[in-house]
């Protein structure tokens, strides 16, 4: 491929023509189920296109296999909430289990905060969603993960941040 | 949330984050802090940044902390599992199931999510099938079944489910964990299973039912135990409300069954991986319709 051809544009509907089913194929092995990985499929292509950014001939299975595989993390993390979610509803008498509407958006919350946290070190994700989410102080938490005060103080500030850097200095 | 062009330097995020943990302990501190604010537009655009942030973790749909905290821990003790099995997967397997191949006497567990479905290799020329949301561990060249389905083929193995140890020769075996018992089907050679209750040799069509009390020869049911190796689910007079738990073996969410239809009987071959077709299947094949509330919360009702 010479210099010229690497940089040339690709047209969409040549690229979604020429890598659709490698695409498919890439993601049935990771979701293990074709329907799923046709929908992501679908999805990484849209991305491409609302992305609206031109594709050069170089190397577009590496753009498409980096966006497919956010998705497929994505998706991932929404099954292990949602099997999270209904193992703790099991729990519960049936009368006390919320509408199917708000199971949904209960689930899309903890998606939000899943995503944001998903970063972070185990140690630190759970200091502060003690302190986030259960509204302890920081002595409560200290106490009930048996570390100083002033490491918790250190978790939360820098949760934080993280939190701040995805929301407001990550291109989408 | 969208990220805003504008940076504000890291210092003052950390100041803001400081101010807003303190003022958590401290009311008293609004004066000052508002001093704080009015000092530089960029203090007042952090500061407002994380307050719009904080909304994510006040939003009123949230479960209750109780609930949301060690839900949120699960889930991500799991996405960090399937993240690192998955890139153990990409690494040494190609195909449409990976396969990994494990040295004796390493330890080793592999989980299956739901509607996966997983192969290994325990050496020796022995092939283990992992079914969906499964998992077992490899120790010194046996298989512990921990929950769910496994497929073993090989000339020689050893494998413990909850209740039994398996010795096959020249076998194809599935084991599988129910409520209370496991279950033990040969499809091919001849399997020796040990348990506290008893000793039995078994052949190629018997099946056996092993809890703690007691071994229960079991008879050739509605379901194929091997069809779903081949990616089928194949049942012969079924009832619905059987054949619905079978289902949702392969699919998310909640699969509900209104008791008026659940002794309806149906047979078919259906394919494991187009549940959301197997659903439309069943409503062509018996007077049933299914409810979509959300793709996770489904319900089959007369039609």
């Amino acid at each position: 491929m010479s210099l010229q051809e690497a940089d040339s544009i690709v047209p969409f509907e040549v690229l979604y023509g020429t890598h659709h089913g490698w695409l498919n194929g890439w993601l049935r092995r990771s979701v293990g189920c074709s329907q799923q990985a046709a929908d992501l499929a679908q999805d990484t292509f849209l991305r491409l296109l609302v992305r609206n950014q031109p594709v050069t001939a170089r190397a577009p299975r590496a753009l498409l296999a980096r966006i497919a595989r956010g998705l497929v993390i994505d998706h991932w993390r929404r099954d292990a909430l949602e099997r999270a979610y209904l193992e703790a509803l099991a729990q519960l008498p049936e009368a006390s289990h919320p509408s199917p509407e708000v199971r949904h958006e209960a689930l899309q919350c903890l998606e939000r905060i899943a995503q944001l946290l998903d970063e972070l070190k185990p140690a630190v994700r759970e200091a502060f969603l003690l302190y986030q989410l259960g509204g302890l102080t920081h002595a409560q938490v200290a106490a009930q993960l048996e570390v100083s005060s002033r490491t918790v103080e250190r978790h939360v500030a820098s949760a934080l941040l993280h939190c701040y850097r995805l929301c407001f200095e990550t291109p989408a | 949330m969208s990220p805003a062009s504008e940076r504000v330097p890291e210092n003052i995020v950390r100041v803001a984050i400081e101010w807003q943990m303190r003022l958590r302990d401290n009311p008293q501190l609004q004066e000052p802090l508002h001093d704080w604010l009015r000092r530089d537009p960029r203090h007042q655009l952090a500061w407002q940044r994380l307050q719009q942030m904080a909304g994510v973790f006040q939003a009123s749909q949230l479960p209750h902390a109780e609930q949301s905290i060690p839900l949120l821990k699960r889930a991500s003790a799991d996405l960090g599992r399937r993240r690192s099995l998955k890139m153990l997967g990409v690494i040494v397997g190609a195909g449409a199931l990976a396969t990994v191949s494990l040295p004796s006497a390493w330890h080793a567990g592999y989980v299956t999510a739901l509607g996966e479905r997983r192969s290994l290799s325990l050496g020796n020329g022995t092939q283990v099938l992992l079914n969906g949301d499964s998992a077992v561990d490899v120790q010194g060249g046996e298989l512990f079944l921990r929950a769910g389905e496994v497929l073993l083929d090989g000339p020689r193995w050893q494998a413990r489910c909850r209740f039994a140890a398996c010795s096959g020769s020249d076998a194809r075996v599935a084991l599988r964990e129910r409520d209370g018992f496991s279950e033990i089907r040969v499809e091919r050679g001849e399997v020796l299973v040990t348990s506290p209750v008893g000793q039995r040799r078994l052949r190629a069509g018997e099946g056996l039912g092993v809890s703690a009390a007691a071994m229960t020869v079991l008879g050739q049911g509605p379901l194929d135990p091997f069809a779903w190796s081949r990616g089928l689910l194949v049942v012969n007079d079924i009832r619905l409300g059987e054949f619905l738990a079978e289902a949702g073996r392969y699919r998310h969410g909640w699969l509900g069954c209104d008791p008026r239809i659940a002794e309806l009987r149906l047979s078919g071959v259906f394919r494991l991986d187009a549940p959301a077709s197997l659903l439309d299947n069943i409503s062509h094949l018996l007077p049933v319709k299914v409810v979509e509330r959300t793709r996770w919360w489904v319900r089959i009702v007369p039609a």
